[in-house]
């Protein structure tokens, strides 16, 4: 638990934590769907070294990242080892027959993964959570012409986001107080692990519903209104790096499609 | 006897424990306090033997707590602790229930857990309606007993107390002393708490140990800590002050005085001794 990061931001002031955080996002989505279309391990790698750069662009820690991939690593792993097993199964021949696009078949996945995991870290740790709500608000907002209350949708998001690492803290506290009344977390067997388990979701469970009911009351203390006409504190502007970055973003792009078409 | 050596701890590549050695000695009452940020919870639960130290370790009766036969279930019976706002670990659905919980996880059998649970209730003044009402229906200060009720009675030989009475207000405070006091002179358990301020709980000390980013500044008797308290950053409490302002003015108040009534007799026992050095100069 205590390599999960998600959720928390890092402030800075690189040129990824520049960018306007709507072309973050639109960047992801355009990115994740492009990612999935890869074909081969020379797209995928292309892109995998591309994030790479934007990594260090960022001027956060690689082992950061490498903290969060770590935790994915072994899940990832797993499922690609499945993955393999599943192909060798369905193409009904022995392991010892693996051929070259099986194991490179697996790889994809890894790195896939890895990509998707890699884009939202360094989306997480470059932008505040008012950022995400502004963007997520700003880009929502034609769908206001179809009666959607898009402010509400955006400040679900952001609180679920905002609240995501502290209760991560607040179960690693519970783990603690319950190792020291008598709990044990180590449990070989399935069922005491899942008994374990139990004694920590419970409270922590609690914990959150008093947090959110907190945060509620602290909300409508500040009068708050879901249906009132907002204005904004900072308002999101096109700017040269965000041009530099749209630019950026289409050339991964492009690269990806050049890359489906190289034959292996 | 509890014994720490060359602690250190690093969250990421910082260290927030550097070098802490101390001794508690049975049956002492010893004090950590250090301002917010300084480490203490940290050390805390490496003294528990639920956080193991990047360097160093915590001896206990000259075992290694930290040994995998030490370790879990079987530090849990000689150690209780107090965390910061312990009423958050409260979630069975009665009190009772909450009480019994970690001498339940030692299989400790049901009528020893109902007498220990009888005694402790008996000691706090838990009543029957607090110990069958839900843990989310009692007010912060009787959440705050209960879990103190949690901790003592599995009859720990080291009591564990992170911060324990931040946010309660001074008359539930004061109590929530009087009870750790109480608990100390009846089982002579060995006592160990962590504070902010040089407050109440420092008259209690027989040692105090006082950390400042994650140093060791100064491990003393209290008395010498008051003198100190302004070079260290901390205000002395409130009657430590009266005491060295009357004394600064030629009068003899014990250093120890420690609560209002003691301070009370000492006074009077001043006035009195006035009132017969005049008569024998009239």
């Amino acid at each position: 638990m205590q390599n999960l990061t998600f959720g928390k931001y890092i402030s800075g002031n690189s040129s990824i934590h520049k960018i306007d955080p709507r072309i973050k996002i639109m960047a992801s989505i355009l990115l994740f769907s492009f990612i999935f279309s890869a074909k081969n391990l020379v797209s995928l790698t292309f892109v995998f070294f591309a994030l790479l750069g934007t990594v260090l662009l960022s001027s956060i820690k690689l082992s950061r990242f490498l903290k969060s991939l770590k935790f994915i690593l072994i899940f990832t792993s797993i499922t690609s080892f499945i993955n393999l097993i599943f192909e060798v199964y369905t193409m009904n021949k022995s392991i010892f027959d693996v051929k070259y696009n099986i194991v490179a078949n697996s790889f994809i996945t890894l790195l896939k993964l890895f990509s998707l995991i890699l884009i939202s870290s360094v989306i997480m740790y470059t932008t505040s959570p008012a950022g995400i709500s502004a963007a997520i608000s700003s880009l929502l907002s034609p769908f206001k012409y179809l009666g959607l209350n898009t402010e509400e949708i955006a400040i679900t998001i952001t609180i679920s986001m905002r609240f995501l690492p502290i209760l991560l803290s607040e179960a690693k506290n519970m783990i603690l107080i319950q190792k020291s009344r008598g709990v044990s977390i180590e449990e070989k067997s399935i069922i005491l692990k899942a008994k374990a388990l139990l004694f920590i979701s419970v409270p922590v469970f609690v914990l959150s519903l008093k947090k959110a009911h907190e945060l509620a009351e602290a909300m409508e203390s500040r009068c708050y209104n879901v249906n009132s006409q907002r204005t904004k504190y900072k308002i999101l502007k096109l700017k040269r790096e965000d041009l530099v970055a749209i630019i950026y973003i289409f050339a991964i792009i492009l690269g990806v499609i050049l890359c489906n078409k190289i034959k292996i | 006897m509890i014994h720490a050596e060359n602690i250190y701890f690093k969250y990421y590549k910082e260290y927030v424990l550097k070098n802490i050695n101390f001794s508690v000695k049975n049956g002492e009452i010893f004090g950590i306090i250090g301002k917010t940020g300084s480490g203490k919870s940290t050390l805390v639960n490496i003294l528990s033997g639920l956080v193991k130290p990047d360097e160093g370790t915590v001896f206990i009766d000259g075992k290694n707590i930290f040994n995998k036969k030490e370790s879990g279930n079987l530090l849990s019976k000689k150690i209780s602790t107090v965390f910061q706002h312990p009423e958050k670990q409260l979630f069975n659905k009665c009190i009772y229930d909450d009480i019994a919980f970690s001498m339940k996880n030692q299989n400790i059998p049901e009528d020893i857990i109902k007498k220990n649970i009888t005694e402790v209730c008996k000691f706090l003044n838990i009543s029957d309606d607090i110990l069958n009402s839900s843990p989310f229906c009692i007010s912060g200060g009787e959440k705050r007993k209960c879990a103190l009720a949690c901790a003592l009675v599995t009859k720990p030989k080291i009591l564990i107390l992170d911060e324990p009475t931040s946010g309660l207000d001074a008359y539930t405070a004061n109590k929530f002393l009087n009870y750790i006091k109480e608990y100390h002179n009846k089982e002579k358990s060995t006592i160990i708490f962590t504070s902010n301020s040089v407050g109440n709980f420092a008259y209690l000390c027989d040692k105090i140990l006082i950390l400042d980013n994650g140093e060791e500044k100064i491990l003393d008797k209290p008395e010498n800590i008051f003198k100190k308290c302004k070079e260290l950053g901390f205000s002395a409490p409130n009657i430590w002050q009266i005491i060295s302002i009357i004394n600064s003015k030629g009068y003899n108040i014990p250093e120890k005085t420690s609560t209002i009534s003691e301070m009370q007799e000492n006074i009077w026992k001043l006035i009195k001794e006035k009132e017969v050095e005049n008569k024998c100069k009239i």
